[in-house]
């Protein structure tokens, strides 16, 4: 009787208020987008620090004979110039920045070039001597990276240092900024959509004032008086957010896989699809929780005992 | 059953109770008929026992309880076993008569097997069983008044509060509904009927209780509308500017006022049948105008407090402006 009664209330009044619950349905949608939209970016920039933690994130490159830069006016790095470098990442002054360093000679280097070159018919034109000597360096902190760089910056028989981090960081730079954004947005929406459930409210609760008047004189219960409220704005909500996953599958099946995967890399760019199966319980959920706080606040407004 | 200690009430800081030091008893089984003008505090009083309102001062208890110790999570245990009855019916347009007693039982979360029993039960007691397919505006005044006598009573309450049950009704309806009333009195509820219905009044000869102004100023065992006793206001023995009302200098303010304001409505029902009583006293007359309007002035503060605090159950059946159409939930509830 009971779980009828409010299923037949809970349809009722949203037909009843049809304007006003489409109306919440899409504004909840859009800020559960935005919400998510700001997680799944997290969510990359957490990603991508991590897969750049985990490779070496300053690369120091010795000069080659090929090298153009004026500290390798001398040719290629001498064995003087090369051990000074490697006594200077195992001395006292670096020592507090770098985690590990593994040094990679002319033939390795070779060897890797040889592989990711392969078939291409000028690899048989190089040799070992044509390669330069490379340090890889792990930093203890990834943020420090810029005290070593600026250490062999220059140093002679050092052409180039590299630092992935700083490479990377307008890109990380961007999505912060981007998130910041999408959560400002949501925020904003939000708000939007919590105003519009308690006036969606406050209209239902005057269109069946009559029968709340009744329920309340033969003595219903608070919670069976507003349950059927409740849960309206509940669905209500809880359709933006699957609306708002909706969105977003479009989003990371059309523009992240189908176009910036492609484009920037498949091992750049992690989130996905897959993302959805804890983002899209998580908007839901948010949608329902928000709904219903705003829901309790103007019953306690509008439907005293 | 039904006790008032010392209970005053007062709805506005400043204003004259609507109830003042109300000290009386309705024990169980009792049928007690409550007369007085309007505003005399007889709503007030019932309002009470629902705890709808909360007295300013004093307790009431229903029951055996003090109200003011139910916790607001179990009034709604307290209102199951009070029924009430108004002038205006209140049945809900869209619903049948069975769905409107279903409702209330429905609302309670009464298993469907023990609904379907006591429904069609309640619907006979009240002599409506062939008519409990018929929508509220499809029935007569009185049919409507028994449904709704039939909602009130349904769960078996051991109180019964009528707001002038009668009052929208000719009288051999009316007659008809107070029958009803006594049979339920006669099953062991408490009836406490406030009316304006002298013929009632006069036919059962119950205990009756006067009240003028938010006090009580009469209350008889087995008495009739009008009395010989000199304080009855409704009798006409004393013109209704009586007793305390000159100890708030306020209200004479208030009075002088807005003079133009009184209401169209003439000098209300206890004028009625005693207007030579008063026309003789012509000074009486006016200022019992001018209290008619007193009273209008505090029912309309009732209201408005009402509406402010509360969903009450008057202000959901009053049509506001802002519900475009009254009857479009009507005939929506027709079409599904």
């Amino acid at each position: 009787m009971r779980a009828r009664y409010i299923l037949g209330e809970i349809l009722t009044g949203l037909w009843r208020n049809i304007a006003m619950v489409i109306s919440v349905v899409i504004v909840t949608a859009v800020s559960l987008t935005f919400v998510g939209t700001g997680a799944l970016m997290q969510k990359q920039i957490m990603d991508m620090k991590s897969t750049l933690v985990e490779q070496s994130q300053v690369t120091i490159f010795l000069c080659s004979p090929h090298s153009t830069a004026a500290s390798c006016a001398g040719g290629a790095a001498t064995d003087a110039q090369i051990d000074s470098v490697r006594q200077a990442l195992e001395g006292e002054v670096l020592a507090p920045y770098i985690a590990s360093t593994s040094e990679r000679s002319q033939e390795e280097a070779l060897e890797i070039y040889q592989e990711q070159f392969a078939g291409e018919s000028f690899v048989s034109n190089f040799t070992a001597e044509d390669m330069p000597v490379s340090f890889h360096i792990t930093l203890e902190n990834a943020d420090d990276s810029a005290a070593v760089v600026e250490f062999f910056q220059g140093r002679d028989g050092v052409d180039e240092v590299t630092d992935l981090l700083s490479t990377f960081a307008p890109f990380i730079d961007v999505l912060n900024q981007s998130t910041m954004f999408a959560l400002a947005l949501a925020v904003l929406m939000l708000i939007a959509a919590l105003l519009l459930v308690a006036t969606t409210i406050r209209m239902s609760v005057a269109g069946r004032r009559r029968e709340i008047a009744i329920m309340r004189l033969v003595g219903a219960s608070n919670l069976f008086i507003r349950l059927p409220f409740l849960l309206e704005g509940a669905v209500a909500a809880i359709i933006g957010g699957v609306i708002a996953s909706g969105m977003l599958w479009v989003g990371l099946h059309y523009i992240v896989q189908g176009w910036l995967a492609p484009t920037l890399g498949e091992q750049l760019i992690t989130v996905g699809a897959v993302d959805l199966v804890w983002a899209a319980p998580l908007l839901v959920a948010l949608g329902a929780v928000l709904s219903i706080a705003s829901s309790v606040v103007s019953l306690n407004r509008y439907l005293k005992v | 059953m039904i006790r008032f200690d010392d209970v005053t009430k007062t709805y506005m800081r400043g204003q004259r109770p609507a109830v003042e030091n109300l000290d009386i008893e309705f024990t169980r089984g009792e049928f007690v008929f409550l007369v007085g003008a309007s505003g005399s505090g007889k709503s007030t009083l019932m309002r009470m026992v629902l705890k709808e309102v909360a007295p300013s001062r004093g307790t009431v208890y229903v029951a055996g309880k003090d109200l003011s110790r139910i916790p607001s999570w179990k009034i709604p245990s307290l209102r199951r076993d009070i029924g009430m009855v108004f002038q205006d019916f209140r049945l809900l347009p869209s619903k049948t008569a069975y769905q409107n007693i279903e409702f209330a039982l429905a609302v309670i979360g009464t298993p469907r097997k023990v609904v379907r029993r006591l429904v069609p039960e309640m619907l006979e007691m009240v002599g409506l069983e062939d008519k409990g397919k018929r929508l509220p505006h499809e029935l007569s005044g009185g049919e409507q008044q028994r449904v709704a006598i039939a909602r009130a009573y349904v769960n078996r309450p051991s109180i019964l509060l009528a707001d002038e049950p009668t009052g929208n009704l000719d009288p051999a309806t009316a007659g008809g509904i107070l029958d009803l009333l006594a049979e339920i009195n006669e099953r062991g509820t408490t009836v406490v009927m406030a009316t304006h219905d002298r013929t009632a009044v006069d036919r059962m000869q119950r205990r009756v209780v006067e009240m003028v102004g938010g006090l009580v100023v009469r209350d008889e065992e087995r008495g009739t509308y009008a009395t010989p006793t000199p304080v009855s206001v409704i009798s006409g023995n004393l013109p209704d500017d009586s007793g305390h009302r000159d100890d708030h200098p306020l209200e004479d303010q208030q009075d002088s006022t807005d003079p133009g304001d009184a209401p169209a409505e003439p000098a209300s029902a206890e004028g009625a049948g005693h207007g030579a009583a008063s026309v003789e006293d012509g000074a009486g007359r006016t200022s019992s105008a001018a209290d008619v309007l007193e009273e209008d002035l505090i029912d309309e503060r009732e209201a408005l407090q009402a509406r402010d605090e509360d969903l009450f159950v008057e202000d959901a059946f009053a049509e506001e402006p802002f519900v475009s159409d009254p009857f479009t939930d009507e005939t929506e509830g027709e079409r599904r």
